[in-house]
């Protein structure tokens, strides 16, 4: 019989403890996501007892969510995609000599939101359920259409136009490989290597890491961190004189957490992209309140996420699909039998995400100031090693050296972007995205036959509200434009 | 001061319109590649379901901003102003400018450690070759002592890391699988 007291056992504590560390360090190597962390310690856990390896692989998940953030922002290269939103707020701090408060600041927006995500997943499982159920494919498209435009009239500056193309074209190459209906190849080229589209862990660190080691040892002298690493931890009133962004993230977060499948990654960009509306600054110069919408978003997304995953046994992440797949290796099957297969599993679950978001704060606090000192080294010693670590980050997901000569070419390709004045970030955005949006986009098509454009749109008021949210960003990129 | 940031501004506008000019040629050749591919696409159950339908709405607004792209560009003398960047900068001097240099040299060493190196050797070789020539090239002031040392410790440490601990197969295989299978 598992209880939620049981989570706190000191033992527990020690594996939360270990477990967040090693989800750090894996989340701050560029290309090694908390997805391959979790497939990878999947089978070191197969010795361990149900209480041990839940234990340890959601701290090492949460710890990984935060790490992400730490090569992101004294990089300028994203540890993991939900971290680009991060990216972009942070490193201008981090060459600013703020390194240290910005990864505080990114830190207390992990817990808080995930504190935030575990209350909710606790407290509300049939309200937010029920939320869930009312997205079917057609409101699913048009969300994962809005990221992508969201995120392209974002990242663009003064020419949303270039951001959406970048979007666009990264939809176009998420189409790469064997279709989910017919089975027909498209872009594939006769080529086997292509059949199942390029590898998303590739692409990121093509687009951020090797693109980021070239440009940057392209300096005849290249920028260094300061090595003063100065104040960590935000103090509270600090942090909380965001609040409207916290409770705005948290929100967006946990409803785009609950949603199968569209992950952490999404809701960083869309809670980012709604900050930098409502507060009308620019996060992109560097501002902590756009690390504080990201991070937030990022991980109030793994509470929502574990929802439907635990109470419907669909995953709402790639990362709560491997502990579902964890889960299933130590013979507890998720879904709405959980509770009487194996009672109290649930609120041991819950317990295990409360000691690991303590775990990861502390940790994450304690090595904040040799994380600084670290990558405060000068570029020409750290980045050719970050090539190395970028090149196993590639090849690690499928064992194929196709993946990193894809990852090469990624970072030609926006190194070229780069020069001409295209963001990357929507790109790898419509990258995750694309696949799902066609899948749903044509299921709700076929749904659709028969009906007239005005049925359609008076049977999803839903959809209605997101279509016009979808032309609203339209409009209003090309209006920022003049 | 003012006057100088403004003169800059400009100066990168008109130049970025010439670079607008080429992308969105190549956008727009690009784009209707897309659409023609999408067209052959079969539709055994109607467009609702056809496989080319994403890629023909994405490729159809591809085109349309693409071609946005080139009149905002041509309307800033885009062409002009890329004609005359190429006038004002030789290919000599292209190659003798520091960052480029530096940029192509980077870019031929990640191309050769990627294509050329790894997947033949043990991965830990392949990285020590890459490291020293990379570090020779960019930390000069390092000394050679540290660079071989850096170069030999790097590739061991993350071949040790990811073979025993995480289990994995590297790139090229491992020196640490051979320890493997004498122990065996």
């Amino acid at each position: 019989m598992y209880t939620f007291s049981l989570a706190f056992s000191p033992f527990l504590l020690v594996v939360a403890a270990c477990g967040s560390l090693l989800g750090i360090i894996w989340g701050a190597m560029p290309g090694l996501s908390p997805v391959m962390a979790m497939a990878l310690l999947l089978g070191l856990t197969y010795k361990m007892g149900i209480p041990v390896a839940i234990t340890f692989l959601l701290s090492c998940f949460v710890g990984a969510n935060y790490g992400g953030s730490i090569s992101a922002i004294t990089m300028n290269i994203p540890g993991t995609p939900d971290s680009v939103p991060t990216q972009m707020a942070g490193f201008p701090l981090a060459k600013r000599g703020q390194a240290g408060l910005a990864l505080g600041t990114a830190l207390t927006g992990c817990t808080v939101g995930s504190w935030f995500g575990t209350f909710a997943l606790i407290a509300m499982v049939p309200i937010l359920l029920d939320i869930a159920l009312r997205f079917t494919s057609w409101e699913m498209a048009l969300l994962f259409l809005w990221a992508v435009s969201l995120g392209g009239a974002l990242t663009a500056g003064e020419s949303p136009i270039k951001g959406w193309i970048s979007g666009w074209i990264g939809l176009l190459i998420a189409l790469i490989g064997r279709e989910e209906i017919y089975g027909y190849e498209r872009f594939t080229f006769g080529s086997m290597h292509l059949l199942l589209g390029l590898s998303l862990v590739a692409s990121v660190i093509g687009t951020f890491g090797i693109v980021e080691i070239i440009d940057s040892l392209s300096e005849p002298i290249p920028y260094r961190l300061p090595e003063k690493v100065g104040k960590i931890a935000p103090l509270p009133r600090e942090f909380f004189r965001y609040w409207r962004s916290i409770i705005r993230s948290n929100i967006v977060g946990l409803l785009i957490g609950i949603l199968p499948a569209a992950g952490a990654t999404m809701s960083a960009f869309v809670s980012y992209g709604m900050g930098e509306r409502a507060t009308r600054k620019k996060f992109s110069d560097g501002d902590l309140e756009g690390i504080v919408c990201s991070e937030v978003a990022g991980n109030s997304n793994i509470g929502g996420a574990l929802l439907p995953t635990l109470v419907l046994g669909i995953p709402g992440s790639a990362g709560t699909a491997m502990f579902m797949a964890a889960l299933n290796l130590h013979g507890v099957i998720v879904g709405p039998m959980i509770e009487r297969e194996q009672p109290g599993i649930l609120y041991f679950i819950y317990g295990c995400l409360f000691i690991a978001n303590f775990a990861m704060y502390f940790i994450g606090l304690a090595i904040i100031k040799p994380t600084v000192r670290l990558f405060s080294l000068p570029r020409e010693i750290l980045f050719p090693i970050i090539t190395l670590i970028c090149v196993t980050g590639a090849y690690l997901e499928n064992s194929d050296m196709f993946d990193v000569y894809v990852m090469f070419g990624f970072g030609i390709l926006a190194l070229i972007m780069r020069k001409t004045g295209f963001p990357v970030a929507p790109m790898v955005l419509g990258i995750i995205l694309g696949d799902m949006l066609d899948g749903n986009l044509r299921r709700a098509f076929v749904t659709f036959e028969g009906m007239t454009i005005w049925q359609i749109l008076s049977s999803r008021p839903i959809g209605m509200v997101l279509i016009i949210i979808l032309l609203f960003t339209f409009i209003r990129g090309l209006y920022k434009k003049k | 001061m003012d006057n100088q940031i403004d003169k800059n501004e400009l100066y990168e506008k008109n130049s970025m319109a010439g670079i607008d000019f080429v992308s969105s040629i190549v956008l727009i050749a690009f784009s209707l590649g897309i659409i023609l591919w999408s067209l052959k696409m079969p539709r055994p159950g109607g467009w609702s379901s056809a496989p080319g339908l994403l890629p023909l709405f994405l490729g159809a607004c591809i085109l349309f901003m693409s071609l946005s792209m080139l009149i905002s560009s041509i309307r800033n003398e885009g062409f002009s102003r890329l004609i005359t960047k190429f006038q004002g900068f030789p290919l000599s001097q292209t190659i003798s400018d520091t960052k480029k240099r530096r940029l192509l040299e980077i870019t031929l060493l990640i191309a050769l450690y990627i294509f050329g190196l790894l997947g033949r050797m043990p991965f830990e070789l392949a990285s020590f070759i890459y490291l020293v020539s990379t570090l020779s090239f960019f930390w000069r002031k390092g000394g050679w002592k540290k660079i071989i040392l850096l170069s030999i410790l790097v590739p061991l440490g993350m071949g040790a890391l990811f073979k025993i601990v995480f289990v994995v197969i590297m790139p090229g295989g491992s020196i640490f699988d051979q320890l493997f299978y004498l122990k065996k």
